[in-house]
């Protein structure tokens, strides 16, 4: 992870036929600095969100009788969630939703208990849902990915990419393909076909990193 | 040991030899391309290894009784771990939590039948990991993993690599400087693409095992032999499924 984001922006504008100065300028028109630091900041994202690959470990403090516990505000997705009632034993909650706990746990909102599954595509964004509702104070060990660090210009330099130095072709290809699917001028369908061929590769292979098996 | 036989000036000009005519690009950007076929080299075939160091309670190391151990960037992702002399066996945080509740709180000292030294060990994050129970103090953990790649800077810069692989490493480059002159010469130097995928599937049956692999080699025939809908049928003319209600209706 030693790449920084203008070592990235400078092989987007070769590739473009852009003069290279790190994506400061882009003389064609079709494209803006900003804009392509956007594209690149929602890619990184992407890719962190994807292969699940930065995963931090949060706990957060649930009040009895708490549904809806709010989550960290620089959450992306969820990858584990335990419930810690502070005896030193944690619970693994499994990912459900509200109409499977309403067949399996019918009183899961009008009977507190000790939480056994979580939802977190059923309620307000940033927030997760526990079933049953905690009848005893807890602590959620949230699993999750946070938004990786915005691309730009930092005291000491520029921003370094988050992801690793193997995955940062993904990312060129994910900007490439943004770019070129824009509609107008600079619309190029096949490259951006191929990019986003790439891309995916690139999401693939970020999930078999994980596993570490070579 | 590196090898040290093959300079970044030496990939230059054999790149520029792969060319019919005065390359259209410049040595910056052929040296990119080589640093961006190294890097995905390393992604799909782990071919730089290193061994991390993580003493208890130094300076990069673990912090002792903590589970969570954290990992430098230096290692871009781990193979398997030991403490001291002994391997620990992977597991996972669901086959943890599941199986050993108390693993949060577990340390080498906590007695009854948790051991006194770590046991398993499971991967949280690219630069995280956790033993079980949670090393204590005074030991080293050791991480082998692959490493970040080596990225070549200056002309005299040597590949650590050897010479067998750097025709597939100087096609993928040549591929990827394509990329800038359209969708034709992009489709021209496809094959080399292929070529590099397939040599890197040599060395990892799991790439060669993956879906992108597979459509990238055009050999994802899969789709085109299992029908995805089941067709009903009227007559000599094979309806699909989707238009059941209309055929009831009308019945």
């Amino acid at each position: 992870m030693a790449i920084p984001y203008t070592d990235l922006l400078s092989e987007v504008q070769l590739a473009l036929l852009e003069p290279d100065d790190a994506g400061a300028t882009w003389p064609s028109g079709l494209w803006t600095a900003t804009e392509v630091l956007a594209v690149a900041n929602q890619r990184q994202r992407r890719l962190v969100r994807d292969t699940l690959l930065f995963t931090s470990h949060e706990p957060v403090v649930v009040p009895a009788g708490t549904r809806r516990p709010s989550l960290p505000a620089d959450w992306i997705a969820t990858v584990a969630v335990l419930w810690d009632d502070g005896s030193g034993s944690v619970k693994w909650l499994q990912r459900s939703s509200e109409f499977e706990a309403n067949l399996g746990l019918p009183t899961w909102i009008s009977t507190p208990g000790v939480p056994q599954v979580y939802s977190d595509s059923d309620p307000d964004t940033l927030e997760i849902e526990l079933m049953p509702v905690p009848i005893a104070d807890g602590t959620l060990q949230m699993f999750a990915v946070e938004q990786p660090a915005v691309l730009e210009d930092v005291g000491l330099g520029p921003e370094l990419l988050t992801v690793p130095d193997e995955l940062a072709p993904g990312l060129f290809y994910g900007i490439l393909e943004d770019l070129l699917s824009k509609m107008g001028r600079s619309a190029n369908p096949e490259i951006a076909a191929y990019c986003h061929q790439r891309w995916e590769e690139t999401v693939e292979l970020g999930r078999l990193m994980l596993a570490g098996v070579y | 040991m590196s090898y040290v036989t093959t300079t970044l000036a030496d990939l230059q000009a054999r790149l520029a030899e792969r060319y019919d005519s005065s390359p259209y690009w410049t040595a910056d950007q052929a040296r990119r391309a080589i640093n961006e076929a190294l890097r995905l080299w390393n992604a799909y075939t782990g071919f730089w290894r290193t061994r991390v160091t993580l003493v208890g309670g130094g300076v990069g190391g673990y912090v002792p009784d903590d589970p969570f151990v954290p990992l430098a960037g230096t290692l871009a992702y781990k193979t398997t771990v030991e403490y001291l002399t002994t391997p620990l066996l992977p597991t996972s945080l669901m086959e943890m939590s599941l199986l050993k509740p108390t693993w949060m709180s577990d340390t080498c000292a906590t007695g009854g039948s948790v051991p006194t030294l770590p046991v398993y060990w499971f991967p949280i994050s690219l630069n995280q990991f956790c033993t079980w129970p949670a090393p204590p103090a005074g030991g080293t953990l050791y991480v082998n993993g692959i490493r970040a790649t080596p990225t070549l800077v200056n002309a005299g810069d040597f590949l650590n690599l050897g010479d067998e692989e750097h025709d597939v490493i100087l096609g993928y480059a040549l591929h990827r400087l394509s990329l800038s002159q359209g969708a034709t010469a992009l489709n021209q130097t496809k094959p080399l693409f292929q070529a590099f995928l397939k040599a890197a599937a040599l060395r990892n049956s799991l790439i060669a095992a993956s879906s992108f692999y597979r459509r990238a080699m055009g050999i994802d025939q899969t789709r085109r032999m299992v029908f995805l809908r089941k067709p009903t049928k009227r007559g000599e003319i094979l309806i699909p499924v989707e238009s059941r209600v209309s055929d009831t209706e009308g019945a």
